[in-house]
C-alpha cells in the first residue's frame, strides 16, 4: 500500500515511465502487407511448406473480411498497408549466456525493471524476452527441459517441435475466426510456446516480457500454451512500450489447450503507451485470447490488470469442453484521459457440470470510455452449468463513461447463471472517513481503489500483484481528488 | 403455418424467398404496401394531414428492409415467421355483450373500449356519456386537430421515418388510433379498459395506436387487454403507443396480453415523464406465439420515478422478448425494473434492457433486475442487461439471474405434506407473485394472478 502511494507521487507529474527508445540495430521489411510480404517473412523464419500454406490460407480468408467495428470504441481508421510486417534486432540473437547479449538491450531490461541477470537469482521466474518480433533470450531452459516442459520462441517450437504445433496451432482460434485473428494467423512474427507433459507441475512462473520497439511495427504475436493431463503452469505476461505519436496496431492471438485435470493460469499485466492526455499516440490493443478446456476437470483462469494502450479490445474466453472443467475471468481495467476499453470475456459451457466466474471491475475518469462486454453461453447438453458473474464500474469524474454489456444465452434448464452488475462512484461518507482519521484524499482515494480491487489482486501471483498496484496508482495519477 | 391464402403464385413466391434470402425482405415490405394501397382505395378519406403523414411513411417503408438475426437489436428474434405472410386488415365481426362479459374484468369497474379484429365497437363499449369529468377520449383524426397536435404530429413525423419498420408501418396504417387525454389534476379512479378481441378463421392484421397525455397533476390508469382467439388461425398486431406525463400525473399502465398461441405482436411503446411525475408499467405475456415489446422511457425533467414491472409465462414453442429502455436524460430521476418470467417446454424468452445515463443525469438511481426460471430442458433464455452510464454520481445497478427453483424449497413443501407438482407450482407461482403484488388495482392483480395459477396448474 505505501509502496503505490510513494509511486504515486513520483509520478504526479511524470510522462509516460516507459516511454524510451532502444537504439538497436533493427531489419525491417518495406511497409505494406500482400503475399509476397508473407512468403518472405515465412521464408526469414525458415518455416516448413505446411506453415507458410497455413499463413497464406489466412491470409487470403482475411482479404474476405471486414474490419469490425461494433464495439464501443472510436479510432481512426487502420491502413493495413503502412505497417511494417517484421522487424528483427539484426545482432544474431543466439545466445547461451547473457554476456553475449547486446549490451544495450540489457540496459533496456534493466530500465524495464526486469535485470535478466537477477532473473535468474530472484523470483524463481523464467523471462522469454521478445524484443519487437525476434526472442532473443530464454532463461531457466535447461532446467524446465530436465521436467520435460518446453518453453521457447514460437520460431523455435515450429522448427523443434513441429508435430506439437502443426496439432495445436490454430485449434483453439481458428485461421478464419475474426478479422484480427486471421490478420495474425497470416503475418505472426513470433511468441511463445509452452509445453507441460503429462502429470508435470511446471515449478517456477513463467513469463514473458513484450515490448513494442521499431517505430511503425505491428506486433502479432501468437501464443501457445498447451498442459497435458494432471499438469499445471502458471503464466505471465507484461507489456510496457516506448512512447510513439503514430498509433501502433497490436493483434496477438493466445491460444491455451488444458486437457483432462489441468490447470493453466493466465495472468497479465498490460501496460502499453496509452497516448497523451489528448489522445495522440498510443497502442491499438486488438487481441485474441481463448483458452479450451478440452479434458475432464481441467481448468484455465484469466486474470489481466489493464492500465495501458489507447485503445483495448479484447475478451480472453474459456471454452468449457470437458466435464466438470472450469473457467474464471478476473480483470481490472483502468481507463484514463482518452483512453478506451471494451473488453470482457466469453465462457462458453459445453461439458456437464462446468463452472465459471466472472469479476470485472472497470474503473474510468478522465474523458475515457470503459466497457464490459461479456457472454455467458451455457449450451443445449451442458449439464448442471453454473456461472457467476460481477461487473462493477467506478466512475472517478464527470466526463468518462462506463458501460456493461453482459449477454446471458442460457438452452439448458439445468443451468445456473447469475449476473449483477453496479455502477457508482467513491462514496463522499468513505472518503470522509478515511480523511477523518488523518489519511489525505489522494492516499484515501488510491486505498479505496486498491480494495476495489483487491479481489482480482488476489488472483495475480506476488510480483505482478505488487507492480499491479503500482500500476493502477500511476495510471489514475491526476485523475483523483 | 397455413398461408392465408393457398394461391399458386403465392407458394412461387415462397420458393423464391427460400432460394435468395436477400430477396425476402423487400417482398415482405412489397406485401404491406401491396396492402397499403388496397386500404387507401377502400378507406374513406381522411384529414389531409394524416392522409399525406401516412403516405409518407408508406414511402419510407416501401425503402426499408425488415430485421434479421443478424441486427444486433433483433439478435434473438426472428421475424420472418411474421412478415413472410400476407396479411389482410381486420374486419369488424359480430361480438355480443355476454361475450363482452363474461372477458370482463370480474370486480373492476372500467371505462370499456371494445375493439373486434382491430375495429372499434361503439355500441358495446362505455358510452361517452358515461365517461368520467375530466377525461377526454378522441380518435386520432379528431385528436390531430385539437390542442396536442404540435406534439402527434411530431411523434408522428419521427414515426414516419422511424428505422424501426413495425413503428413506420403502424404509423402508416394506424387510422383507428384513439388519444385520451386527462384534464390538470384530475383524477380518473376507473382504468380505461381496451378489450382487445380477435375473431374468425380469417389471418388478419392490427395496427392499435394509443396516445395518453395526463396534464399537471392527474392521475389516470390505462390497460391494454388482448384476448384469446378462439380459433387457432394467425393474426397480427402491431401496435403502438404513446404517453407524455406532465409535472406530477401518475399513470398506471398495463398490459395484459393473452392472445392464442397462433398469434403475433410487435408492439412499441414511447413514455415522456415530466418533472415530478410517476409511470408505472404492468406488463404481462402468458400468450402469443412470437411476441416482442418495446418500452423506451424518456425522462425529460427531474425527479420523476419510473417503475417497470414485467411478466413473462411462456411454454410450447412461444417466443416473447421484451426490450427496455430507460433513458435518464435529466439528473435527480429514480427507475425501478423488476421483469420475471417462467420458461417452459421449447418456448424462449428474451429479455434486453438498457439503462442510459446521459453526461448530465447526475444524482441518478436507477435499478434492473431479470429474474427467469427455465424448468425445461428445450427452453431457452437469452437475457442482456446493459448499463450505459455517462455521469459519475449515480448509482446504477443490474441484476440478471437465469436458474430453477430452489431444491431445498421443494423438499420442505413437501415435508409439510405437498405433492411435488404442487410444491413447484407454488414456488413458481410466489416468484411471479413479487411482480403482481406491485399492481396497484386488487381487481387487476387478482385477474391476472388466476390467469398466472391457471396456466401453470394447466402445464
Amino acid at each position: 500500500m505505501s509502496e503505490s502511494m510513494q509511486t504515486l507521487e513520483e509520478h504526479t507529474s511524470s510522462d509516460y515511465k516507459y516511454g524510451f527508445t532502444t537504439d538497436i540495430e533493427t531489419e525491417v521489411f518495406p511497409k505494406g502487407l500482400n503475399e509476397d510480404t508473407i512468403r518472405r517473412l515465412s521464408a526469414k523464419k525458415e518455416e516448413p511448406v505446411w506453415l507458410l500454406e497455413w499463413r497464406l490460407k489466412a491470409y487470403r480468408h482475411w482479404l474476405t473480411m471486414e474490419e469490425p467495428h461494433w464495439p464501443n470504441v472510436k479510432y481512426e481508421p487502420i491502413d493495413y498497408q503502412d505497417i511494417i510486417y517484421y522487424a528483427s534486432p539484426k545482432k544474431k540473437p543466439k545466445y547461451n549466456s547473457l554476456d553475449e547479449v547486446d549490451p544495450e538491450l540489457l540496459n533496456t531490461f534493466e530500465k524495464l525493471g526486469i535485470p535478466l541477470e537477477e532473473q535468474k537469482v530472484l523470483a524463481g521466474v523464467a523471462v522469454d524476452a521478445v524484443i519487437d518480433s525476434v526472442s532473443v533470450t530464454t532463461t531457466y531452459k535447461e532446467m524446465l527441459a530436465e521436467k520435460g516442459i518446453i518453453f521457447c520462441s514460437f520460431s523455435e517450437a515450429v522448427k523443434e517441435h513441429p508435430e506439437l504445433i502443426k496439432k495445436y496451432l490454430g485449434s483453439v482460434v481458428p485461421q478464419t475466426d475474426n478479422f484480427f485473428a486471421a490478420l495474425n494467423s497470416a503475418v505472426f512474427s513470433d511468441g511463445s510456446f509452452v509445453y507441460i507433459p503429462k502429470g508435470v507441475r511446471c515449478p517456477i512462473e513463467l513469463s514473458t516480457y513484450f515490448r513494442i520497439n521499431t517505430a511503425n511495427t505491428g506486433q502479432f504475436e501468437r501464443t501457445l500454451i498447451v498442459a497435458e493431463e494432471g499438469s499445471y503452469v502458471s503464466y505471465l505476461e507484461g507489456c510496457t512500450a516506448p512512447m510513439r505519436d503514430e498509433n501502433q496496431l497490436h493483434a496477438a492471438v493466445v491460444e491455451l489447450i488444458a486437457l483432462d485435470d489441468a490447470y493453466i493460469k493466465y495472468s497479465t499485466v498490460q501496460n502499453w503507451y496509452p497516448g497523451d492526455a489528448e489522445g495522440r499516440g498510443g497502442i491499438y490493443n486488438f487481441v485474441t485470447k481463448r483458452g479450451l478446456c478440452a479434458g475432464k476437470r481441467s481448468r484455465i483462469s484469466w486474470t489481466q490488470v489493464e492500465t495501458g494502450s489507447a485503445i483495448t479490445w479484447k475478451y480472453p474466453s474459456c471454452i468449457l469442453k470437458g466435464d466438470d472443467s472450469i473457467g474464471e475471468f478476473y480483470s481490472v481495467a483502468v481507463t484514463n484521459n482518452r483512453q478506451e476499453a471494451d473488453t470482457g470475456t466469453k465462457m462458453i459451457h459445453i461439458g456437464k457440470n462446468t463452472r465459471s466466474t466472472i469479476v470485472s471491475k472497470g474503473i474510468s475518469a478522465g474523458r475515457s470510455h470503459n466497457s464490459y462486454r461479456g457472454l455467458v453461453k451455457v449450451g443445449k447438453r451442458a449439464e448442471n452449468a453454473h456461472n457467476f458473474s460481477q461487473c462493477d464500474s467506478l466512475l472517478m469524474g464527470d466526463k468518462c463513461g462506463a458501460h456493461t454489456f453482459p449477454y446471458l444465452e442460457v438452452e439448458n434448464n439445468t443451468a445456473k447463471v447469475e449476473h449483477e452488475a453496479t455502477t457508482s462512484k467513491i462514496g463522499e461518507d468513505q472518503l470522509f472517513y478515511l480523511q477523518q482519521r488523518g489519511l489525505k484524499e489522494e492516499d484515501a482515494i488510491n486505498m479505496i481503489v486498491n480494495g476495489y480491487c483487491k479481489e482480482v489482486f488476489q488472483e495475480l501471483p506476488m510480483e505482478f500483484a505488487a507492480e499491479a498496484q503500482k500500476l493502477l496508482a500511476i495510471s489514475l495519477e491526476g485523475s483523483v481528488g | 403455418m397455413p398461408l392465408p391464402a393457398e394461391k399458386a403464385s403465392n407458394r412461387i413466391s415462397e420458393k423464391i424467398n427460400q432460394a435468395m434470402p436477400t430477396a425476402i425482405a423487400s417482398d415482405n415490405i412489397g406485401h404491406f404496401i401491396e396492402l397499403y394501397e388496397k386500404t387507401k382505395a377502400h378507406s374513406p378519406a381522411l384529414p389531409s394531414r394524416l392522409a399525406s403523414l401516412q403516405n409518407r411513411a408508406a414511402a419510407h417503408l416501401e425503402a426499408m428492409r425488415f430485421p434479421s438475426r443478424r441486427d444486433e437489436d433483433w439478435k434473438y428474434t426472428s421475424v420472418r415467421r411474421i412478415v413472410s405472410q400476407k396479411w389482410d386488415l381486420g374486419q369488424v365481426a359480430p361480438l355480443n355483450l355476454t361475450q363482452v362479459e363474461s372477458a370482463a374484468i370480474e370486480e373492476l369497474e372500467d371505462i370499456r373500449f371494445v375493439f373486434v379484429n382491430g375495429q372499434f365497437v361503439p355500441a358495446l363499449s362505455t358510452p361517452s356519456s358515461q365517461w368520467p369529468k375530466g377525461l377526454t377520449i378522441k380518435s386520432l383524426a379528431e385528436a390531430l386537430e385539437g390542442q396536442d397536435a404540435a406534439w402527434m404530429s411530431a411523434k408522428l413525423e419521427a414515426h414516419a421515418q422511424h428505422d424501426n419498420p413495425f413503428v413506420v408501418m403502424n404509423t402508416a396504417f394506424g387510422q383507428n388510433g384513439w388519444y385520451m387525454e386527462v384534464q390538470k389534476g384530475a383524477i380518473i379512479e376507473k382504468p380505461v379498459h381496451l378489450m382487445m378481441f380477435s375473431t374468425g378463421e380469417a389471418a388478419f392484421v392490427q395496427f392499435p395506436q394509443l396516445w395518453v397525455h395526463a396534464q399537471p397533476g392527474s392521475e389516470f390508469s390505462v390497460m391494454e387487454h388482448y384476448l384469446p382467439k378462439e380459433e387457432n388461425t394467425p393474426h397480427f398486431t402491431c401496435a403502438v403507443s404513446c404517453l407524455r406525463l406532465e409535472a406530477n400525473a401518475r399513470v398506471h399502465h398495463y398490459r395484459l396480453q393473452r392472445e392464442s398461441e397462433a398469434a403475433f405482436q410487435i408492439n412499441y411503446c414511447e413514455v415522456e415523464q415530466e418533472r415530478d411525475s410517476v409511470y408505472s408499467s404492468y406488463a404481462t405475456d402468458l400468450g402469443g406465439a412470437i411476441v416482442r415489446n418495446n418500452l423506451n422511457v424518456l425522462l425529460e425533467q427531474s425527479n420523476t420515478e419510473t417503475h417497470l414491472n414485467g411478466i413473462y409465462l411462456i411454454n410450447g414453442e412461444q417466443h416473447v422478448d421484451n426490450q427496455t429502455f430507460m433513458d435518464h436524460a435529466v439528473p435527480h430521476c429514480n427507475s425501478n425494473e423488476l421483469y420475471k418470467g417462467i420458461v417452459t417446454g421449447k418456448a424462449r424468452g428474451v429479455f434486453n434492457g438498457k439503462v442510459l445515463v446521459r453526461p448530465d443525469a447526475q444524482k441518478t438511481n436507477a435499478f434492473q433486475q431479470n429474474s427467469t426460471l427455465l424448468l425445461s430442458p428445450d427452453a431457452v433464455m437469452d437475457a442482456k442487461p446493459q448499463l450505459e452510464i455517462f455521469a459519475d454520481d449515480v448509482r446504477c445497478s443490474h441484476g440478471a439471474t437465469i436458474g430453477q427453483l430452489d431444491e431445498s424449497a421443494i423438499f420442505y413443501l413437501r415435508t409439510r405434506g405437498l405433492p411435488l407438482k404442487e410444491a413447484r407450482t407454488l414456488l413458481q407461482f410466489a416468484f411471479l407473485g413479487e411482480v403482481t403484488s406491485n399492481m396497484p388495482h386488487e381487481a387487476v392483480r387478482t385477474f391476472v394472478e388466476k390467469l398466472v395459477h391457471d396456466k401453470l396448474y394447466n402445464h
